[in-house]
């Protein structure tokens, strides 16, 4: 049975917890602060993690970012209990590395409830690094950014496992925009300073999805700064710290696009049926496959942007000459929820087109 | 938070002073929140595990103490359930009707939105003049900061300091007249 850990300093509700974990058949160690918590995990590698937030010394949310910046710890279900009941506290749980909030006070049951719901899952072992999904289009506007967008919430709802969403489109990034967050942290504050777990960690935002975000700069930064190696680098650390980084790429095969498109496991080139963008998905796959990038690799994704497509299915797969793993229906709510920051997965995921995109996240979480 | 003060009944409350919010376990005597506020005995409140964290950080616990007395005149609003709103000896229902107000209200780095329950026709002006409590109910209030409005902090009731309140607005008109 899983081993559950219990950080609290009030001996009661320790006392309480350890109770009704324990007669549920859970084998349950107990910490009465931050710092004996600390020890206690990583010398007992619990199952899963209950956590004060409001406790001396070493409090709650300081805790959960130290046991998230050690890879032993980084893959362990942590819920946070705290009495602090505002939305802001539960985004802050989130942000401190939390998988679940619960304010108290709270029964048995509920607690219950979530850890069942963390524990449905459980892998024994960390999980193997994480795959990173890029998406990509030489030319704009086929809606790169909404699909990455939408794939990410999609992977989050249907793997028990962290999905990052990374805007790599650095000079015009748009993915936190459609999510709306407003990241006050972005990549290029991230790769200005020291990269490690605990300052991308503090870098990504937590989204009611579940999704975290790591936002693009609102700006362009100045040409140089962000160098190769330190997307790279990036990429490497994200890996080890989710089981899918959905990358948002620039419409550019550029030093830092091309890095990005290297490391990635499934490259999804999405188009939209019309005749230019279908000619710029053909070079596309030419000159990627040029430039050393497997061929298995690549996925297309034709995405119908507009009512009537402006040229067949038919047509499309006789000029392109190569499987199109999906058709993205096209669907007149999708500009207004880009508008209100609302992807439709979650807005109306009974709609075709997030039918869809859940289609596209099976696909691509079945790939090894 | 510990309970660890014997012989007290102690409830925790989120207090906001300036832009700072307090996590603390105030003892009420088996008082509401709001005769203690409004007990003009006593200038200090008494509070015990208190967490201070910046109002745009709740990530971020800046300070925790044991013990520590807050100053009431410098508390912008406290959330408190409904039932700590009411003074002690007010009864939840009663024979006369309350009038509902719309109010909005900005607060040092907060605008607050909520209703105003008042027995009969409101005189905002002898409301805020000439009412002798420091501090007054809004119901189903959302305070939002006003620097960064996507942060919001909500409780079925505020008690606001009406010293602090700069600015006080309310509805013409009640809503149909409710007994609560």
């Amino acid at each position: 049975m899983a081993t559950i850990l219990v950080i609290d300093d009030d001996f009661n509700t320790l006392r309480l917890l350890g109770y009704a974990l324990e007669r549920s058949g859970f084998q349950v160690q107990l910490a009465g602060d931050g710092e004996e918590g600390l020890a206690k995990a990583f010398q007992q590698s619990p199952d899963l993690i209950v956590l004060d937030v409001m406790m001396p010394g070493l409090n709650g949310y300081e805790v959960c970012r130290r046991l998230r910046a050690d890879s032993r710890m980084a893959h362990v279900p942590i819920i946070i209990l705290t009495a602090r009941s505002q939305r802001v506290d539960q985004q802050a749980a989130l942000e401190a590395g939390a998988d679940l909030y619960i304010s108290k006070p709270v029964t048995p049951s509920d607690l219950l409830k979530g850890i069942g719901e963390l524990l449905s899952s459980p892998p024994s072992t960390p999980p193997p690094a994480g795959r990173i999904v890029s998406l990509f289009s030489l030319r704009g506007g086929v809606g790169v950014t909404s699909v990455a967008v939408n794939l990410s919430v999609a992977l989050a709802q249907q793997q028990r496992t962290r999905v990052f969403l990374a805007d790599l489109s650095l000079a015009a990034g748009h993915a936190a925009f459609m999510l709306n967050l407003r990241p006050k942290q972005t990549v290029a504050h991230l790769l200005a300073g020291q990269v490690d777990s605990e300052t991308i960690q503090s870098h990504l935002i937590p989204h009611a999805s579940g999704v975290r975000v790591l936002a693009a700069p609102p700006v362009p930064p100045p040409p140089g700064a962000i160098s190769v190696d330190a997307i790279e680098g990036l990429l490497t650390a994200l890996k080890l710290k989710a089981g899918y980084i959905v990358v948002d790429t620039a419409s550019a095969l550029d030093d830092v696009t091309m890095s990005v498109l290297g490391v990635s496991d499934t490259i999804l080139v999405v188009f939209s049926p019309d005749i230019l963008s279908l000619q710029t998905t053909i070079v596309t796959c030419r000159t990627l496959q040029g430039r050393g990038i497997e061929p298995g690799k690549l996925q297309l994704v034709l995405n119908q942007t507009m009512p009537k497509p402006l040229l067949s299915f038919e047509r499309i797969k006789d000029v392109l000459q190569q499987p199109i793993k999906i058709r993205l229906p096209y669907d007149e709510g999708q500009s207004l929820a880009i508008v209100k920051g609302l992807p439709l997965l979650i807005s109306d995921p009974t709609l075709p087109l997030a039918v869809g995109i859940k289609d596209l996240a099976s696909a691509v979480s079945m790939r090894k | 938070m510990s309970k660890q003060f014997v012989g007290r009944a102690l409830e925790t409350y989120d207090l906001f002073v300036y832009n700072y919010r307090v996590s603390a376990q105030v003892d009420t005597r088996n008082r509401t929140m709001n005769d203690l506020l409004n007990d003009q005995l006593a200038s200090y409140l008494e509070l015990f595990d208190s967490y201070v964290s910046r109002v745009d950080q709740p990530g971020q616990i800046v300070a925790h103490y044991p013990q520590a007395m807050l100053r009431k005149e410098g508390l912008s609003f406290v959330i408190v359930p409904e039932d700590q709103s009411r003074p002690s000896g007010q009864r939840a229902y009663g024979y006369m009707a309350r009038s509902r107000y719309k109010a909005f209200l900005i607060l040092p780095f907060f605008e607050v939105n909520g209703e105003l329950l008042i027995q009969g026709k409101l005189d905002l002006h002898h409301f805020l003049v000439k009412g002798l409590d420091h501090f007054f109910p809004i119901s189903a209030g959302t305070a939002r900061l006003t620097f960064a409005p996507d942060i919001t902090f909500e409780g079925a009731a505020l008690l606001v300091n009406k010293d602090r309140t700069e600015f006080f607005g309310v509805s013409e008109r009640p809503s149909m007249a409710t007994r609560i």
